[in-house]
């Protein structure tokens, strides 16, 4: 016992110390482990909601989610799974190069047999450095097979052959066996037929077999692409697809092997510096690839690298910056309106910017808010590791830049006093931003952009998000001009002292450091797997029968998957009659509006929530962890989920949108369905659908007619030009103010560059026209009501004093035009001697000229006048607060307090020079007109099933006398001859009478129009109909024509009012309507 | 309690000399009880790998291997001290020809070439017969020898660092470091200086710590674990390199750390849901224990495996012939390293190396080592056959 004895002690001292140190790891750190186990069979899934739909006043749905999916590729499992990657991907193996795809489908039977007539045997020995022969290729013996990677080939080769030839997983492990027994072995297409039981001649032929099988399959899948290009044949389109994927794979995996070595991404530096001095042939050598592939890689990485710093990297930083309190004004606007807007700091911008050419921590850092101050240069992402990078006998001598890498006289701070902020030594910078576009073209915006830029800089409370986005371009070029100065000059004196060590490559470049190189290669596997197995999407909403087949039939299609989605599809809207096809994304699509993603703002102001999220999802959780994952997945918007930012999708996006659920699994049983544990952690709940008022098939109808207006080819005074080129809105409204029609040309569906005959030598497409927006709502550039204008001036003007006996004059007078105070009648010759009712019938500028001189004292007495019609406000359209998605401009514009000239009162009562409105205004006013209340216009009905109350209508302050005074006037408009639309809309053309008014609003020449007979004028028609018992008030809105009304709106109002759609919802309003010629 | 009972010349013998009343059933009892450990653990995680649609382990195997080994077992119950004695040098002589054997004979698997394929289909392991070879060859070498001189101690050094460096050169340095404390111990135990021992303890801790720092004579790999192993001490460095090279210290800690006290219950542990955890039904299933069993059943498994080797080195004070007592204090080393080294590199608390619990790891090399040297000591320890050439009076 006297030696056995402490070795006891020992035993049992050993033990203690076992049982203590296990005691720590499950007692004392038990949690922690017990959390990371959790991680590994813990999942979570969102379960996305269904974005509610839009329908319209009819119950047709206008827009809606629809169940989906997107057709993607797993590159990795393709190339491991499907016979076509399988053999280019073993050709490539042993040419040392990437072998097309393209070639391998033309070279499938053949090569494949070479393949299954190789051994076993001989793989081996050529993994070992052997000579191989595989059909017509030679590889000669080599020496050295670590160099050529022979083991790592032999090991693809052999995966290869056996998953071509489709091996059991009992013939694999025989294979296996027979491996390991050293013997001399036959071909696999021998041991195949051994195993099957069957002769050489049927295991070739059943290879053939399968190879055909395989072609078949995949014409099949080609075939239900639907590319677009017949020419080139679907096989050859779907390979150059899978072409461009493994292009990318190959890509991503070899930038990350470079990282993993370097310790950044190759695309930061410099790709012909790069090709030049450092030796990349092991990347080359383990992708296979040769040089020219290798230099193709560099190119796109580096551009790759840029368009991410410049779309992405960029923007998210100047987001932060937006977002960062005490920094700059919220939102990224302009604060025109703010009453002490904030001076945004230049340094913390620069602080912010410079985080993109620092270590990816740094960066992380900097988008939370916590960049390191711009001047330290040391440690950007390339040089500060760059001279331990290679191998050197003595660390790398490099003198890097002590000061910061960017500084630069420009930076420096101007001499004498600066702005607030600091911006203005950025404006040397500023300068240098081109102003051509990217297609290296004339940019007028982007001209005008530089201008406000250079303008803000000075100003730099106006400085806002678009105008740092313009300006970050030159500045981190000039980094990037900087750096890479540095790298290269880095990157020779580093060669040129491994030249002198004698440590270059025998092709003269440097070599990586052993040991990152083999950090790198470790990470090799991991690498290739990682990025391989990672879905990229090949076609989004495939059809139904490719679906089918890709779930049916999954062992045939490799790598192929379907993922299911969702996407917003608008309705077709078919309509009757001989029209052109209707695409359902043409309908209302201002109205209606758009989707998008987050863009780079959003994403900053949740970015701490968003990991707040990401840790929750990673661990255990308390059960109040719990309900804050709840609320935070309620909250937050994913990266690809689409919100409404126009329209109605955006005004009532918060009703739209549903809320995410989460369901976390745990276990891995879920393939087999045993045990596997779920768990809600938060509802799903579906968005709700909108009804709105519109009518699809009437709005589309107008629209279409709009688009393709038609006038009397007799009458010498239309403008043809214009109806050659429509610019213009309608709208109709019931006699509750609901929106029925809100149609608006050019819109977003209208095709700008359709030909457009020019008349007269007058160009008459200007840049403004070419706005597609909702011009039912918005004006883009000053826009007087003209002449529709007078009903209410007349209104009022009875309602407090004006006799409507009381006649004027409109005549010439010496040698100019009839007028009255200057202001001209459209009429050269003068009415004569007019009282209201046939000022209104006739439109005679000359006695609302007085009327406005003679009722109206002030600019007041307007406003009121105006506002109690609507004028000057919301229409009521946008009933939301804090919605944002429709747009209505209904700032009065020149309608200001200010004193009016007495020119400019008689040219209010005009409806012209002062007074501005939008068709939806003038729609509210005459609705308002004809029923003596004011009413809010509606465009949504109800939210689910919940109807909206309409808003009370309040009382005009105008008396029915008044009233009727003017509605009788304005029915002589278009029923009594004299009137000014009574040619067109008259009763026997539209088979029942209206109420209307017509309008024409001269507008201001330009140097365009210099050389024009006539000035432009915008152009009006507006009413209600029918004269008795009216069931809709309508406008009809033409932009910038060169006639009158009578000679350019009436025509479309006829158009549109003897639409079949609009007479067929006339009848269903309880009308009788006169059969017009053609009516059914 | 330590006092054996002595070899009595009235005293029966039975079958080639055992005396059945000398068997330590003790010993056998708490092998079987390990025996009977790994069998439940392998068989959940061969369910488990049904249940998954893996094939990493197989039940039926493990229980092939261990019906292989119990003739072994029985042989080497039934091996004469006498005769073993005698042929001590030729038995180390042939492990030390299968390990040389390797070379040119073995299979390459994972990079290394360890595994000779006998007919049959099994797979030997010289280095884990070279292990009970080296004790026999020490034993036949120390029984005559004190160690007291220098001169006495060439021969052992020369027959310990023969199979260490056939072994370490397959490449497997783990199981190579494994025979130290085996041939220390047993140096010890044949009359060593506590002083020399010391000194080559403390010798071979400087050479080794020499080799890591300047990488001299290790592999990079080798470098690696012990580079890893420094780092990721502490759970947090632990869980950031899990995929830097420290995967399967990663996955052991992730386990034994989940088990807690009570244990997850069998075949629900994580290394059985997942499979991630490398070589869990040998080198690795001291985590899949503790895991599944929790303190409870971890403790019970050290705790019997020190009982096993008290027993053992208990066992071998009681025998008076020197020879027999050395093989069977080297089988006690020989357990204590393995558990030792097995528990402490799943726990963390050495660099990563491959080497099984004995009778519980699955593995047919292993077992049968390991159920051969427990029938050695139980046979060694029932017999008595009195030697002149020896100091059968002093220890």
């Amino acid at each position: 016992m006297r030696r056995t004895g402490p070795l006891i002690v020992i035993c049992l001292v050993g033990a203690v110390m076992l049982f203590l140190r296990l005691a720590k790891i499950q007692i004392k750190e038990h949690e922690i482990w017990a959390a990371e186990a959790a991680r590994m069979v813990r999942s979570g899934s969102l379960v996305n909601y269904r974005r509610g739909a839009i329908i319209d006043g009819s119950g047709q749905v206008m827009v809606r989610d629809e169940a989906t999916y997107t057709l993607e590729l797993s590159y990795r499992s393709f190339r491991r799974g499907h016979p076509l990657g399988l053999l280019a991907h073993a050709r490539s193996s042993l040419v040392m190069r990437s072998v097309p795809l393209a070639l391998t489908w033309n070279q499938l039977e053949s090569w494949s047999l070479d393949m299954a007539r190789l051994s076993p045997t001989d793989l081996d020995r050529f993994g070992e450095g052997a000579a191989l022969e595989v059909g017509d290729l030679y590889l000669p013996a080599c020496e050295t097979p670590e160099s050529e990677l022979r083991a790592e080939r032999a090991s693809d080769l052999r995966f290869y052959t056996a998953r071509l030839l489709g091996l059991t997983p009992r013939e694999g492990k025989s294979l296996r066996s027979l491996r390991h027994s050293r013997n001399e072995l036959p071909s696999y297409l021998e041991l195949v037929a051994e195993w099957r039981g069957s002769s050489l001649e049927e295991a070739r032929e059943a290879l053939l077999e399968r190879l055909g099988s395989a072609r078949i399959h995949l014409e099949l899948f080609a075939s239900r692409l639907g590319f677009e290009d017949e020419r080139l044949g679907d096989v050859p389109q779907l390979i150059a697809e899978l072409e461009r994927v493994r292009s990318v794979v190959d890509g991503l995996c070899a930038s990350g092997l470079f990282a993993e070595a370097a310790g950044f991404a190759p695309g930061r530096v410099d790709p012909n510096s790069l090709y030049r001095l450092v030796d990349l042939s092991w990347i080359a050598l383990h992708m296979r690839w040769d040089d020219q592939r290798l230099h193709e890689w560099l190119q796109d990485a580096h551009e790759r690298w840029l368009s991410w710093r410049n779309n992405v990297g960029a923007q998210h930083l100047t987001a932060q910056f937006f977002n960062s309190a005490d920094e700059g004004p919220h939102d990224g606007e302009v604060a025109e309106f703010a009453a002490a807007p904030k001076i945004p700091n230049s340094e913390h911008w620069l602080d912010l910017l410079s985080a993109l050419y620092r270590e990816d921590e740094v960066y992380e850092s900097a988008l939370d808010g916590l960049p390191l101050p711009w001047q330290h240069g040391r440690n950007t992402a390339v040089l500060s590791e760059i001279d331990s990078l290679f191998d050197l006998k003595r660390s790398g001598q490099i003198a890097l830049p002590s000061t910061a890498l960017w500084v630069g006289e420009e930076l420096e701070p101007a001499a004498g006093e600066m702005t607030a902020g600091g911006w203005e030594r950025l404006a040397p910078l500023a300068k240098e931003i081109d102003p051509l576009g990217s297609d290296g073209q004339e940019d007028a915006g982007r001209r005008w952009r530089l201008g406000q830029l250079l303008a803000h800089l000075r100003r730099p409370a106006r400085l806002g998000r678009y105008d740092l986005e313009l300006l970050s371009e030159a500045l981190l070029d000039r980094w990037e001009a900087n750096l890479q100065r540095h790298f290269v000059d880095a990157l020779e004196t580093l060669h040129a002292q491994a030249k002198e060590e004698g440590r270059l490559t025998p092709a003269g470049r440097l070599r990586f450091a052993p040991g990152r190189l083999a950090r790198a290669l470790e990470s090799l596997r991991d690498i290739l797997r990682d990025y391989g197995d990672r879905p990229l999407t090949l076609l989004d909403r495939p059809d139904y029968e490719l679906v089918y087949l890709l779930t049916r039939f999954p062992e045939r299609y490799k790598g192929m998957q379907v993922r299911e989605a969702s996407v917003r599809v608008r309705e077709p809207i078919e309509l009757e009659g001989a029209r052109e096809a209707s695409g359902s994304e043409r309908v209302a699509s201002e109205v209606l509006g758009t989707l998008s993603v987050m863009g780079a703002l959003e994403v900053q102001m949740q970015r701490e929530r968003e990991k707040r999220l990401a840790e929750l999802r990673s661990r255990e959780r308390t059960p109040a962890e719990d309900n804050e994952l709840d609320v935070l997945i309620g909250d937050l918007i994913l990266r690809n989920e689409s919100r409404g930012v126009s329209g109605l999708e955006g005004e009532w996006d918060d009703v739209l949108r549903g809320r995410n659920g989460y369901r976390e699994h745990r276990g891995l049983e879920d393939v087999y369905g045993q045990g596997l544990v779920e768990r809600e952690l938060s509802t799903r709940r579906d968005g709700r659908d909108i009804h709105i008022s519109l009518l699809a098939d009437l709005q589309r109808a107008t629209e279409l007619m709009l688009e393709h207006p038609r006038y009397d080819p007799t009458d010498e005074s239309a403008d043809a030009t214009w109806f050659n080129q429509p610019v213009g809105a309608i709208v109709l409204v019931d006699m509750q103010g609901r929106v029925i029609v809100q149609a608006s040309v050019p819109n977003s569906s209208t095709d700008l560059e359709a030909d457009g005959s020019l008349l007269g030598g007058m160009a008459v497409i200007r840049e403004e026209r070419r706005q597609q927006l909702n011009r039912t709502m918005r004006k883009p550039l000053f826009q007087p009501p003209g002449s529709v204008f007078k009903p209410f001036v007349a209104a009022w003007a009875l309602e407090h004093g004006l006799d409507e006996h009381t006649t004027v004059m409109c005549e010439p007078s010496a040698g100019d035009w009839a007028n009255y105070g200057g202001v001209h009648c459209w009429d050269p010759y003068g009415h004569g001697r007019v009282d209201l009712s046939a000022a209104i019938k006739g439109s005679c500028n000359s006695y609302f000229a007085w009327v406005g001189e003679t009722s109206f004292p002030h600019v007041g007495v307007y406003w009121e006048m105006a506002r109690s019609f609507g004028y000057g406000l919301p229409t009521g359209i946008r009933r939301r607060e804090g919605g944002s998605g429709l747009t209505e401009d209904y700032v009065p514009g020149l309608f200001s307090t200010r004193a009016l000239s007495d020119h400019e009162r008689r040219q209010a009562a005009n409806g012209l020079a002062v007074v501005e409105a939008t068709p939806s205004q003038v729609a509210r006013a005459f609705l308002a007109l004809a029923t003596g209340e004011l009413r809010e216009l509606s465009l949504v009905d109800g939210v689910g099933d919940e109807l909206l109350p309409l808003a009370p209508p309040q009382p005009l302050g105008v008396s029915k006398e008044s009233l009727d005074l003017v509605r009788q006037a304005m029915w002589q408009v278009s029923n009594e001859r004299g009137g000014t639309a009574q040619r067109v809309l008259n009763e026997e053309a539209l088979g029942m009478q209206l109420v209307i008014k017509t309008g024409s609003a001269d507008l201001a020449r330009t140097s365009r129009d210099s050389n024009a007979r006539k000035p432009p004028k915008h152009t009006w028609v507006a009413g209600w109909f029918p004269a008795q018992n009216p069931v809709a008030v309508f406008t009809v809105f033409l932009d910038r024509t060169r006639s009158t009304s009578s000679h350019s709106a009436v025509y479309v109002a006829r158009q549109f009012l003897s639409m079949p759609e609009t007479r067929k919802w006339i009848r269903s309003q309880g009308v009788h309507l006169e059969p017009l010629r053609g009516d059914d | 309690m330590f006092e054996r009972r002595q070899q009595s010349s009235t005293s029966r013998a039975g079958i080639a000399g055992v005396h059945w009343s000398r068997v330590e059933w003790p010993i056998l009892a708490v092998a079987v009880c390990l025996l009977g450990i790994g069998m439940v653990f392998i068989q959940t995680m061969s369910e488990a790998d049904l249940r998954y649609d893996r094939q990493e382990v197989s039940w039926e195997s493990h229980l092939r291997k261990i019906i292989v080994s119990v003739p072994g077992m029985l042989l080497a119950f039934l091996v004469r001290p006498r005769w073993l004695r005698r042929y001590a040098g030729l038995l180390y002589s042939a492990s030390l020809v299968l390990l040389a054997l390797v070379p040119f004979v073995g299979q390459v698997r994972n990079d290394a070439r360890r595994w000779i394929q006998l007919p049959l289909g099994f797979d030997l392991q010289p280095s884990e017969l070279a292990k009970l070879g080296l004790i026999l060859g020490l034993a036949g070498l120390l029984y005559r020898r004190r160690l007291q001189t220098s001169q006495e101690w060439a021969a052992p050094l020369l027959l310990t660092a023969l199979p260490m460096i056939l072994v370490a050169a397959q490449p497997d340095l783990g199981t190579a470091l494994t025979m130290v404390p085996v041939a220390l111990g047993m140096f010890y135990l044949a009359g060593a200086p506590g002083r020399v021992l010391t000194s080559l303890v403390c010798i071979g801790a400087l050479l080794g710590l020499g080799a890591w720092k300047l990488e001299l004579g290790v592999l990079d790999y080798q470098l690696k674990r012990i580079d890893v192993w420094a780092s990721t001490f502490e759970p947090e460095d632990l869980i950031l390199n899990q995929k830097r090279g420290a995967f399967h210290a990663f996955q052991a800690r992730v386990a034994i750390g989940n088990g807690g006290l009570h244990g997850t219950g069998l075949g629900r542990g994580i290394t059985n849901q997942t499979g991630h955890l490398p070589e869990r039904e040998s080198d690795s299933i001291f985590a899949v224990i503790a895991e599944e069993g929790g303190l409870v059943s971890g403790g019970v498994v050290i705790l019997l495996y020190t009982l096993l080797v008290c027993l053992i080195m208990i066992s071998a004070a009681s025998i008076r012939e020197r020879f027999s007592r050395l093989v069977v204090g080297g089988v006690g080393l020989f357990f204590m390293a393995h558990y030792f080294i097995n528990m402490s590199v799943n726990m963390g608390l050495m660099p990563f190396t491959g080497l099984t619990l004995p009778l519980i790891s699955t593995g047919g090399s292993s077992m049968l080592v390991s159920t051969a040297a427990i029938g050695l000591v139980l046979g060694q320890v029932a017999r008595h056959e009195p030697s002149l050439g020896e100091d059968s009076f002093r220890f």
